[in-house]
C-alpha cells in the first residue's frame, strides 16, 4: 500500500485502515482527520446542476472555480446551506466526509461547503475553530477502481437515508420536560432550535395530553354521569397519548378552546380517542361541529368503525349550498324515498320531538306548495 | 364541630389556577371580571333580588355599593396590616398592593363601567374583554339607570373566562379558594364535593349555585390533587403564604430588570447557569 494521501492532517493520529460495505461491497479504506484547506469541493455537483447552468449562461462556458461553487451553494436555498452550517456550529460534524484517494469528495460535499462557510464565520481566535479546520473522513486507498468510487457515491446520495427521527410525541416529551425544568419559550426555543410558536403548540398540545392522561387512568365509575374514567395504567394511557399525538396536534389547532370550556365535550374526545374513532385529521378536525350538530353526533356516536367518516360526510353535505333547482330535485327525491322506505314502527320508534318536527315542515310543505300552485 | 380546609390544600389549588399566559394584563383582567361577578351574584343572593340598583343617591344603593365592595373583599383579601395589603390580583399569585380591595372594586368597576353603563342608552355588558359578558347594567338592561343584573348567556361566557387556565378543575380549586377560611359547620359529611356544594348554596344564588356544583362534579374525574383537605382547627390561609413579593411593584421591577441584565452578560461571556427571569 502506498503513502496516506497529503490532505490527511500530519499531527493527528496516523490514519487507520478499516473496511466499509458500500452498496452491498466490501472496501478498504483510510479513516482519519483530514485538512478542508487541502481539499476541494466536488464541482459536478448533480445538486446545484441548475444554478451552474444558469450562472455558466453568464459567465460563458468555462470550469468554475471553489469560490464560485462556494457562492452557489450558499445562494441556492434548495442547498439549504445555512441551516446545515448553524447545525456544524452547534453540534460539529456528525458524519465523516467520504473521500477518493486523490482528493474527490463522494460523500459530504454539502458538508463540505458548509464547513468551509462556518469557518468563514469564525474569528480566527475561536476555540472551536480547529474542530473544523480537520474532520474524520474515510479514504478510498489507491486500490480502489472508478467502479468502487461509483459504488460509494450510489450509497451516500441515492439510498434513503434510515435514520429515524424521534417520534413527535417522545420529542414533545423533552419540550415538556424543559419547560417543567423552568426554562423559558425563549430558552427552550434556542436548545432544540424549534420556533416559539412550536414550543406554544407542543405545550398546548401537552395540555391536552395531561389531560387525557389525568382521566384515562381514573377508574370506572358508573355513579358517575360520564361513567369515571377509562381505569387505564398509566403505561397503557401514554402508549394511547403516543399513539394519537398528531390527533392531540390537530384537536389543539382545531378546537382548543372549546376543549377547554366545553366539559361534556372533552370527556367525549377523549372516549373518541379511546376508542380509536378517528382514522384522518380531517375527521379529528370535524369532531367539535359534528359535537355540536345533531344529527353528525349521532353518527359520530355510532359504534361502527366508519362512524367519523359517516359524521364527516353529513357535515360536507350540510354546508354545501344548494345551488340550482336540479340539486333540489336530487335532494327531494332522496329525502321522500328516505320517507317512503320508512314503516310505521319505524315512525314510532323515533323521538316525538323529531316527529314534531317532520309534521311542521310537512305542514308548512302543503302550504307553500299550495300558494305556489295558486300563482 | 366545625372543621377547615387545610392551607396547603388551598394553596395547591389557588397555584392550580394559573393562567398559561404568565404575562400581560389578561389574566389580571380576567381574574377582575371574575371576582366582580362573584361580589354581584353573592349580593344578588343576600338581597334576594334579580336586579340590584347601585345609585349613589339613593340609601339601597349606598347600601348595595358597601355590600358589593365588602364581598370583594372577602374574595381577593388574604392580609392587611399597618405594614402591607396582601391580595388577589392575579389568580394564583399574591400581590402587596398600596390600594385596598374596596377602593379597587370601587374605582376600577363601580366607578368606571358602572357609571358608564349609567349614561347609556344601550345596555352596557361587562366584561367586554374579553366580549364573555356575565352581567349587564344600565336603564334600557334593567329598568333602573343604576341597575345591575346577570346577563342570560353568563353560563356559556363563564367557562370561556377560564380559557387559559391550564388545570382542568377550575371550578373545585376556586370554590376551594373562595372558602378558604370558612368555618364548615353545617355538614358533617367530610367529602370535599358535598362541603362545597353545601357553601356555595349558601352563598351564592340559586342558578349560580347549581351551575357551579355541577361543573364541580363532573370535574372529579379530574381531581387527584385533593386528599385529605380539611383540618379540625382553624389555620389562616395567609400563614402559609411565604410571599415573594414582600417588595412594592416598582422595586420588583428593578430587581427584575437587574436579574436580566447580569443574565445577559453571563450569556455574552458564555458563562452557563439556570436562569431566574422566566418569559
Amino acid at each position: 500500500m502506498t503513502a496516506f494521501p497529503t490532505f490527511f492532517n500530519d499531527k493527528s493520529p496516523v490514519p487507520q485502515i478499516k473496511q466499509r460495505l458500500y452498496n452491498g461491497r466490501k472496501l478498504v479504506v483510510y479513516e482519519g482527520k483530514v485538512k478542508i484547506a487541502a481539499i476541494n469541493g466536488w464541482i459536478d455537483n448533480p445538486r446545484i446542476e441548475l444554478a451552474k447552468k444558469k450562472l455558466l449562461s453568464r459567465v460563458g462556458n468555462r470550469e468554475l472555480t471553489q469560490t464560485e461553487i462556494f457562492d452557489l451553494m450558499k445562494n441556492d436555498p434548495e442547498v439549504k446551506l445555512k441551516d446545515l452550517r448553524d447545525d456544524l456550529l452547534k453540534n460539529g460534524l456528525r458524519e465523516p466526509l467520504t473521500l477518493s484517494y486523490t482528493g474527490k469528495l463522494l460523500d459530504g460535499n454539502r458538508r463540505f461547503f458548509a464547513i468551509k462557510y462556518a469557518l468563514a464565520t469564525m474569528t480566527v481566535t475561536d476555540p472551536n475553530r480547529q474542530d473544523l479546520e480537520t474532520v474524520d473522513a474515510y479514504v478510498l486507498t489507491d486500490a480502489a477502481t472508478e467502479e468502487d468510487e461509483q459504488n460509494v457515491l450510489v450509497e451516500e446520495n441515492f439510498s434513503a437515508s434510515l435514520k429515524l427521527e424521534w417520534p413527535d410525541y417522545v420529542k414533545a416529551t423533552k419540550i415538556m420536560d424543559a419547560n417543567a425544568d423552568g426554562l423559558t419559550i425563549d430558552e427552550i426555543s434556542k436548545k432544540f432550535d424549534w420556533p416559539k410558536s412550536k414550543i406554544r403548540e407542543t405545550l398546548r398540545i401537552d395540555e391536552i395530553i395531561q389531560e387525557f392522561l389525568t382521566y384515562s387512568t381514573s377508574p370506572v365509575d358508573p355513579e358517575d354521569e360520564s361513567g369515571g374514567g377509562f381505569g387505564h395504567s398509566e403505561n397503557e394511557a401514554e402508549t394511547i397519548a403516543a399513539k394519537n399525538y398528531q390527533y392531540f396536534n390537530e384537536a389543539q389547532k382545531s378546537f382548543f378552546d372549546q376543549l377547554k370550556t366545553d366539559f361534556d365535550f372533552k370527556i367525549q374526545f377523549f372516549k373518541w380517542i379511546n376508542e380509536g374513532k378517528f382514522s384522518s385529521f380531517p375527521e379529528v378536525r370535524i369532531a367539535y361541529t359534528a359535537w355540536r350538530t345533531p344529527e353528525a353526533r349521532a353518527a359520530l356516536m355510532q359504534p361502527d368503525p366508519s362512524a367519523a367518516k359517516s359524521a364527516k360526510s353529513i357535515l360536507d353535505y350540510n354546508s354545501r349550498i344548494v345551488r340550482s333547482s336540479e340539486e333540489a330535485v336530487g335532494r327531494i327525491e332522496n329525502f321522500v324515498k328516505f320517507l317512503n322506505e320508512m314503516s310505521a314502527t319505524d315512525i314510532k320508534k323515533l323521538p316525538q320531538t323529531s316527529r314534531d318536527k317532520l309534521e311542521e315542515a310537512l305542514g308548512m310543505v302543503i302550504k307553500m306548495n299550495k300558494a305556489a300552485s295558486s300563482e | 364541630m366545625p372543621f377547615y380546609f387545610r392551607p396547603d390544600q388551598v394553596l395547591t389549588s389557588f397555584k392550580r389556577l394559573a393562567s398559561r399566559k404568565s404575562q400581560g394584563k389578561t389574566p389580571m383582567e380576567r381574574t377582575s371580571s371574575l371576582m366582580y361577578f362573584l361580589s354581584f351574584d353573592a349580593v344578588a343572593k343576600k338581597s334576594a333580588k334579580d336586579i340590584l340598583d347601585f345609585n349613589p343617591d339613593k340609601s339601597e344603593g349606598k347600601e348595595n355599593r358597601k355590600l358589593i365592595e365588602l364581598e370583594f373583599r372577602k374574595l381577593v383579601l388574604i392580609k392587611m396590616d399597618e405594614s402591607e395589603i396582601l391580595q388577589v390580583i392575579e389568580l394564583s399569585k399574591i400581590s402587596n398592593d398600596s390600594k385596598s380591595p374596596e377602593k379597587r372594586i370601587s374605582s376600577n368597576f363601580l366607578t368606571v363601567p358602572l357609571k358608564k353603563a349609567s349614561e347609556q342608552a344601550a345596555p352596557y355588558l361587562y366584561p367586554k374583554r374579553p366580549s364573555t359578558p356575565l352581567i349587564k347594567m344600565g336603564q334600557s338592561a334593567t329598568g333602573m339607570k343604576w341597575g345591575m343584573k346577570h346577563h342570560d348567556g353568563w353560563p356559556q361566557n363563564l367557562p370561556k373566562l377560564f380559557s387559559e387556565i391550564v388545570a382542568p378543575t377550575v371550578f373545585t380549586d376556586l370554590a376551594i379558594f373562595i372558602f378558604r377560611d370558612s368555618s364548615i359547620d353545617k355538614i358533617e359529611n367530610k367529602n370535599y364535593v358535598d362541603v362545597l356544594s353545601s357553601m356555595i348554596t349558601e352563598k351564592y344564588t340559586p342558578s349560580l349555585a347549581s351551575f357551579w356544583i355541577e361543573k364541580i362534579k363532573k370535574e372529579q374525574v379530574f381531581v387527584k390533587h385533593i386528599k385529605d383537605p380539611f383540618n379540625d382547627f382553624h389555620e389562616p390561609f395567609s400563614k402559609c403564604i411565604k410571599d415573594a413579593s414582600h417588595y412594592p411593584p416598582e422595586e420588583k421591577e428593578i430587581i427584575n430588570n437587574y436579574i436580566g441584565y447580569l443574565e445577559n452578560l453571563l450569556n455574552e461571556n458564555h458563562i452557563s447557569f439556570k436562569p431566574l427571569t422566566r418569559e
